[in-house]
Protein backbone atom coordinates (compact mmCIF):
# COMPACT_ATOMS: atom_id res chain seq x y z
CA UNK A 1 0.00 0.00 0.00
CA UNK A 2 2.97 2.30 0.64
CA UNK A 3 3.50 2.49 -3.16
CA UNK A 4 0.49 4.82 -3.26
CA UNK A 5 2.49 7.40 -1.36
CA UNK A 6 4.06 10.39 -3.02
CA UNK A 7 7.47 10.01 -1.40
CA UNK A 8 8.33 13.69 -1.88
CA UNK A 9 5.19 14.79 -0.08
CA UNK A 10 5.72 12.17 2.64
CA UNK A 11 9.14 13.70 3.30
CA UNK A 12 7.59 17.15 3.46
CA UNK A 13 5.04 15.86 5.97
CA UNK A 14 7.82 14.43 8.11
CA UNK A 15 10.06 17.49 7.80
CA UNK A 16 7.20 19.74 8.85
CA UNK A 17 7.54 18.23 12.31
CA UNK A 18 11.01 19.77 12.69
CA UNK A 19 10.97 23.37 13.78
CA UNK A 20 13.62 25.14 11.66
CA UNK A 21 13.02 25.00 7.93
CA UNK A 22 16.06 25.61 5.74
CA UNK A 23 16.76 26.03 2.02
CA UNK A 24 13.30 25.28 0.71
CA UNK A 25 11.64 26.51 -2.45
CA UNK A 26 8.57 28.71 -2.04
CA UNK A 27 6.32 25.83 -3.03
CA UNK A 28 7.87 23.46 -0.50
CA UNK A 29 7.77 26.16 2.16
CA UNK A 30 4.02 26.56 1.64
CA UNK A 31 3.53 22.80 1.89
CA UNK A 32 5.64 22.66 5.04
CA UNK A 33 3.73 25.54 6.58
CA UNK A 34 0.43 23.85 5.75
CA UNK A 35 1.44 20.64 7.50
CA UNK A 36 3.01 22.52 10.39
CA UNK A 37 -0.32 24.26 10.95
CA UNK A 38 -2.08 20.88 11.00
CA UNK A 39 0.36 19.52 13.60
CA UNK A 40 0.11 22.65 15.70
CA UNK A 41 -3.69 22.43 15.70
CA UNK A 42 -3.48 18.74 16.59
CA UNK A 43 -1.27 19.62 19.57
CA UNK A 44 -3.58 22.41 20.72
CA UNK A 45 -6.90 20.71 20.02
CA UNK A 46 -9.05 19.96 23.05
CA UNK A 47 -8.92 16.19 22.62
CA UNK A 48 -11.25 14.01 24.66
CA UNK A 49 -9.51 13.12 27.92
CA UNK A 50 -10.14 10.24 30.32
CA UNK A 51 -12.28 11.23 33.30
CA UNK A 52 -10.27 11.92 36.44
CA UNK A 53 -12.00 9.05 38.26
CA UNK A 54 -11.08 6.45 35.64
CA UNK A 55 -7.91 5.27 37.38
CA UNK A 56 -9.62 5.22 40.77
CA UNK A 57 -12.53 3.14 39.40
CA UNK A 58 -10.20 0.66 37.73
CA UNK A 59 -8.04 0.23 40.81
CA UNK A 60 -11.17 -0.35 42.93
CA UNK A 61 -12.44 -2.99 40.48
CA UNK A 62 -9.07 -4.74 40.45
CA UNK A 63 -8.90 -4.68 44.26
CA UNK A 64 -12.39 -6.23 44.40
CA UNK A 65 -11.33 -8.86 41.90
CA UNK A 66 -8.19 -9.64 43.90
CA UNK A 67 -10.29 -10.10 47.03
CA UNK A 68 -12.67 -12.37 45.14
CA UNK A 69 -9.74 -14.42 43.85
CA UNK A 70 -8.33 -14.73 47.37
CA UNK A 71 -11.70 -16.04 48.63
CA UNK A 72 -11.89 -18.48 45.72
CA UNK A 73 -8.34 -19.65 46.45
CA UNK A 74 -9.20 -20.25 50.13
CA UNK A 75 -12.36 -22.15 49.18
CA UNK A 76 -10.39 -24.19 46.66
CA UNK A 77 -7.75 -25.09 49.22
CA UNK A 78 -10.41 -26.04 51.76
CA UNK A 79 -12.18 -28.15 49.14
CA UNK A 80 -8.98 -29.95 48.21
CA UNK A 81 -8.12 -30.53 51.84
CA UNK A 82 -11.61 -31.94 52.49
CA UNK A 83 -11.28 -34.17 49.43
CA UNK A 84 -7.93 -35.48 50.62
CA UNK A 85 -9.32 -36.23 54.07
CA UNK A 86 -12.37 -37.91 52.51
CA UNK A 87 -10.05 -39.92 50.28
CA UNK A 88 -7.99 -41.16 53.23
CA UNK A 89 -11.14 -42.01 55.21
CA UNK A 90 -12.66 -43.69 52.18
CA UNK A 91 -9.59 -45.82 51.69
CA UNK A 92 -9.40 -46.86 55.34
CA UNK A 93 -13.08 -47.82 55.30
CA UNK A 94 -13.05 -49.47 51.89
CA UNK A 95 -9.68 -51.17 52.17
CA UNK A 96 -10.67 -53.96 54.58
CA UNK A 97 -13.98 -54.52 52.74
CA UNK A 98 -12.70 -54.73 49.19
CA UNK A 99 -10.67 -57.77 48.26
CA UNK A 100 -9.29 -56.04 45.16
CA UNK A 101 -8.12 -52.95 47.07
CA UNK A 102 -6.59 -55.10 49.79
CA UNK A 103 -4.69 -57.04 47.16
CA UNK A 104 -3.52 -53.87 45.44
CA UNK A 105 -2.49 -52.22 48.68
CA UNK A 106 -0.53 -55.31 49.66
CA UNK A 107 1.08 -55.71 46.26
CA UNK A 108 1.87 -52.03 45.61
CA UNK A 109 1.04 -49.75 48.53
CA UNK A 110 3.05 -46.86 47.04
CA UNK A 111 1.25 -47.27 43.73
CA UNK A 112 -2.06 -46.76 45.49
CA UNK A 113 -0.79 -43.63 47.24
CA UNK A 114 0.62 -42.25 43.98
CA UNK A 115 -2.70 -42.93 42.20
CA UNK A 116 -4.58 -41.12 44.98
CA UNK A 117 -2.18 -38.16 44.73
CA UNK A 118 -2.56 -37.98 40.93
CA UNK A 119 -6.35 -38.02 41.17
CA UNK A 120 -6.26 -35.32 43.85
CA UNK A 121 -3.88 -33.25 41.69
CA UNK A 122 -6.06 -33.56 38.60
CA UNK A 123 -9.17 -32.57 40.53
CA UNK A 124 -7.23 -29.64 42.01
CA UNK A 125 -6.18 -28.47 38.54
CA UNK A 126 -9.73 -28.73 37.23
CA UNK A 127 -11.03 -26.68 40.15
CA UNK A 128 -8.31 -24.09 39.51
CA UNK A 129 -9.26 -23.85 35.84
CA UNK A 130 -12.89 -23.44 36.79
CA UNK A 131 -11.95 -20.75 39.31
CA UNK A 132 -10.01 -18.85 36.65
CA UNK A 133 -13.10 -18.76 34.46
CA UNK A 134 -15.23 -17.26 37.24
CA UNK B 1 10.70 4.40 35.10
CA UNK B 2 11.65 1.28 33.19
CA UNK B 3 8.61 -0.66 31.87
CA UNK B 4 9.80 -3.99 33.26
CA UNK B 5 10.44 -2.49 36.70
CA UNK B 6 6.90 -1.15 36.83
CA UNK B 7 5.52 -4.51 35.67
CA UNK B 8 7.54 -6.36 38.33
CA UNK B 9 6.25 -3.98 41.00
CA UNK B 10 2.66 -4.60 39.91
CA UNK B 11 3.19 -8.36 39.78
CA UNK B 12 4.66 -8.35 43.27
CA UNK B 13 1.53 -6.49 44.47
CA UNK B 14 3.44 -3.41 45.56
CA UNK B 15 0.87 -0.91 46.90
CA UNK B 16 0.07 1.87 44.45
CA UNK B 17 1.98 0.29 41.56
CA UNK B 18 -1.07 -0.68 39.50
CA UNK B 19 -2.57 2.71 40.19
CA UNK B 20 0.63 4.22 38.76
CA UNK B 21 0.43 2.00 35.68
CA UNK B 22 -3.20 2.99 35.03
CA UNK B 23 -2.43 6.70 35.44
CA UNK B 24 0.55 6.40 33.11
CA UNK B 25 -1.33 4.68 30.28
CA UNK B 26 -4.96 5.80 30.70
CA UNK B 27 -4.56 8.60 28.14
CA UNK B 28 -3.20 6.20 25.53
CA UNK B 29 -6.00 3.69 26.09
CA UNK B 30 -8.58 6.47 26.11
CA UNK B 31 -7.29 7.96 22.85
CA UNK B 32 -7.29 4.63 21.02
CA UNK B 33 -10.72 3.53 22.20
CA UNK B 34 -12.47 6.90 21.92
CA UNK B 35 -11.18 7.38 18.35
CA UNK B 36 -12.55 4.01 17.28
CA UNK B 37 -15.71 3.75 19.36
CA UNK B 38 -16.73 7.44 19.23
CA UNK B 39 -18.89 7.24 22.34
CA UNK B 40 -17.84 8.38 25.81
CA UNK B 41 -19.82 5.80 27.81
CA UNK B 42 -18.60 2.86 25.76
CA UNK B 43 -15.06 4.25 25.90
CA UNK B 44 -15.21 4.41 29.69
CA UNK B 45 -16.49 0.84 29.99
CA UNK B 46 -14.00 -0.53 27.47
CA UNK B 47 -11.09 1.32 29.10
CA UNK B 48 -11.92 -0.39 32.40
CA UNK B 49 -12.09 -3.77 30.68
CA UNK B 50 -8.77 -3.13 28.97
CA UNK B 51 -7.01 -2.40 32.24
CA UNK B 52 -8.57 -5.47 33.87
CA UNK B 53 -7.21 -7.51 30.98
CA UNK B 54 -3.83 -5.79 31.35
CA UNK B 55 -3.84 -6.70 35.04
CA UNK B 56 -4.72 -10.34 34.34
CA UNK B 57 -2.19 -10.76 31.51
CA UNK B 58 0.63 -8.62 32.85
CA UNK B 59 2.62 -11.74 33.68
CA UNK B 60 2.86 -12.41 29.93
CA UNK B 61 4.64 -9.11 29.24
CA UNK B 62 8.30 -9.90 28.72
CA UNK B 63 9.55 -6.51 27.56
CA UNK B 64 9.82 -7.37 23.84
CA UNK B 65 8.17 -4.04 23.05
CA UNK B 66 7.38 -0.87 24.97
CA UNK B 67 4.65 -1.36 27.54
CA UNK B 68 2.72 1.40 25.73
CA UNK B 69 2.71 -0.72 22.56
CA UNK B 70 1.64 -3.83 24.47
CA UNK B 71 -1.20 -2.03 26.25
CA UNK B 72 -2.14 -0.11 23.09
CA UNK B 73 -2.48 -3.39 21.24
CA UNK B 74 -4.88 -4.75 23.86
CA UNK B 75 -6.92 -1.53 23.74
CA UNK B 76 -7.04 -1.56 19.94
CA UNK B 77 -8.22 -5.18 19.80
CA UNK B 78 -10.85 -4.59 22.47
CA UNK B 79 -12.22 -1.63 20.51
CA UNK B 80 -12.17 -3.52 17.19
CA UNK B 81 -13.96 -6.53 18.77
CA UNK B 82 -16.52 -4.15 20.25
CA UNK B 83 -17.13 -2.56 16.84
CA UNK B 84 -17.44 -5.99 15.22
CA UNK B 85 -20.01 -7.04 17.83
CA UNK B 86 -22.00 -3.94 16.97
CA UNK B 87 -21.69 -4.67 13.27
CA UNK B 88 -19.54 -1.57 12.78
CA UNK B 89 -16.46 -3.14 11.24
CA UNK B 90 -13.38 -0.96 11.00
CA UNK B 91 -12.28 -0.27 7.44
CA UNK B 92 -8.55 -0.93 7.23
CA UNK B 93 -8.47 -0.93 3.45
CA UNK B 94 -7.69 2.78 3.04
CA UNK B 95 -10.49 2.94 0.50
CA UNK B 96 -11.39 6.37 -0.75
CA UNK B 97 -14.77 6.04 -2.38
CA UNK B 98 -15.92 8.94 -4.49
CA UNK B 99 -13.33 11.15 -2.89
CA UNK B 100 -14.10 14.37 -4.77
CA UNK B 101 -17.83 14.46 -4.05
CA UNK B 102 -17.26 13.49 -0.47
CA UNK B 103 -14.67 16.19 -0.02
CA UNK B 104 -16.97 18.85 -1.44
CA UNK B 105 -19.78 17.85 0.90
CA UNK B 106 -17.41 17.79 3.82
CA UNK B 107 -16.00 21.17 2.92
CA UNK B 108 -19.47 22.69 2.77
CA UNK B 109 -20.22 21.37 6.22
CA UNK B 110 -16.76 22.28 7.38
CA UNK B 111 -17.24 25.95 6.51
CA UNK B 112 -19.82 26.12 9.28
CA UNK B 113 -17.15 25.63 11.89
CA UNK B 114 -15.66 28.79 13.32
CA UNK B 115 -13.48 27.91 16.25
CA UNK B 116 -9.91 27.35 15.12
CA UNK B 117 -9.24 24.69 17.71
CA UNK B 118 -12.35 22.71 16.96
CA UNK B 119 -11.64 22.80 13.23
CA UNK B 120 -9.04 20.11 13.54
CA UNK B 121 -11.38 17.93 15.60
CA UNK B 122 -14.09 18.30 12.99
CA UNK B 123 -11.56 17.48 10.30
CA UNK B 124 -10.39 14.44 12.28
CA UNK B 125 -13.95 13.19 12.56
CA UNK B 126 -14.16 13.16 8.79
CA UNK B 127 -11.29 10.71 8.51
CA UNK B 128 -11.83 6.93 8.56
CA UNK B 129 -11.64 5.51 12.11
CA UNK B 130 -8.34 3.77 11.46
CA UNK B 131 -6.75 7.00 10.22
CA UNK B 132 -8.00 8.94 13.25
CA UNK B 133 -6.43 6.33 15.49
CA UNK B 134 -3.13 6.35 13.62
CA UNK B 135 -2.90 10.16 13.64
CA UNK B 136 -3.59 10.16 17.41
CA UNK B 137 -0.96 7.51 18.07
CA UNK B 138 1.67 9.17 15.86
CA UNK B 139 1.16 12.81 16.77
CA UNK B 140 -0.30 12.71 20.26
CA UNK B 141 1.23 9.55 21.72
CA UNK B 142 4.42 9.97 19.68
CA UNK B 143 4.57 6.31 18.72
CA UNK B 144 6.75 5.18 15.82
CA UNK B 145 5.35 3.59 12.65
CA UNK B 146 6.66 0.22 13.84
CA UNK B 147 4.93 0.56 17.21
CA UNK B 148 1.66 1.58 15.57
CA UNK B 149 1.90 -1.37 13.19
CA UNK B 150 2.28 -3.64 16.24
CA UNK B 151 -0.69 -2.02 17.98
CA UNK B 152 -2.98 -2.25 14.94
CA UNK B 153 -1.63 -5.53 13.57
CA UNK B 154 -1.09 -3.95 10.15
CA UNK B 155 2.06 -3.74 8.00
CA UNK B 156 4.19 -0.62 8.45
CA UNK B 157 3.56 0.33 4.81
CA UNK B 158 -0.18 0.38 5.43
CA UNK B 159 0.25 2.53 8.52
CA UNK B 160 2.47 4.91 6.56
CA UNK B 161 -0.08 5.12 3.76
CA UNK B 162 -2.94 5.81 6.19
CA UNK B 163 -0.89 8.48 7.96
CA UNK B 164 0.11 10.11 4.68
CA UNK B 165 -3.48 10.24 3.44
CA UNK B 166 -4.85 11.42 6.78
CA UNK B 167 -2.38 14.30 7.04
CA UNK B 168 -2.91 15.28 3.43
CA UNK B 169 -6.65 15.28 3.94
CA UNK B 170 -6.43 17.27 7.17
CA UNK B 171 -4.28 19.85 5.38
CA UNK B 172 -6.74 20.05 2.48
CA UNK B 173 -9.69 20.51 4.81
CA UNK B 174 -7.96 23.20 6.82
CA UNK B 175 -6.78 25.01 3.71
CA UNK B 176 -10.25 25.01 2.22
CA UNK B 177 -11.53 26.52 5.45
CA UNK B 178 -8.89 29.23 5.41
CA UNK B 179 -9.59 30.06 1.76
CA UNK B 180 -13.31 30.28 2.41
CA UNK B 181 -12.81 32.86 5.14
Amino acid sequence: MSQNIDQKEWLIQERAMDKPVLDNSAETRDELEGYRKVYQLLDDAPMSQPPSLLAEGIVKTVTKRKRKQRVIRIIMSALLFAMAIAGVFGLTVLLPQSALLTEVSQAAPWGLIICALIVTGLVGLSIRKLAQKI
Amino acid sequence: MNDLTLVKRVLSNEPGSFDELVRQYQKLVWHIISRLVQNQEDTLELSQEVFLQVYCKLGQYKGQSRLATWIGRIAYHFAVRFLQKQGRAIDESDAEVDEETKLEEEQAEFIQQHQLRTQILKAMEQLPLIQQTIVSLYHLEEMTLLEISQVCDLPQGTIKSHLYRARKRLKQLLQSKRESL
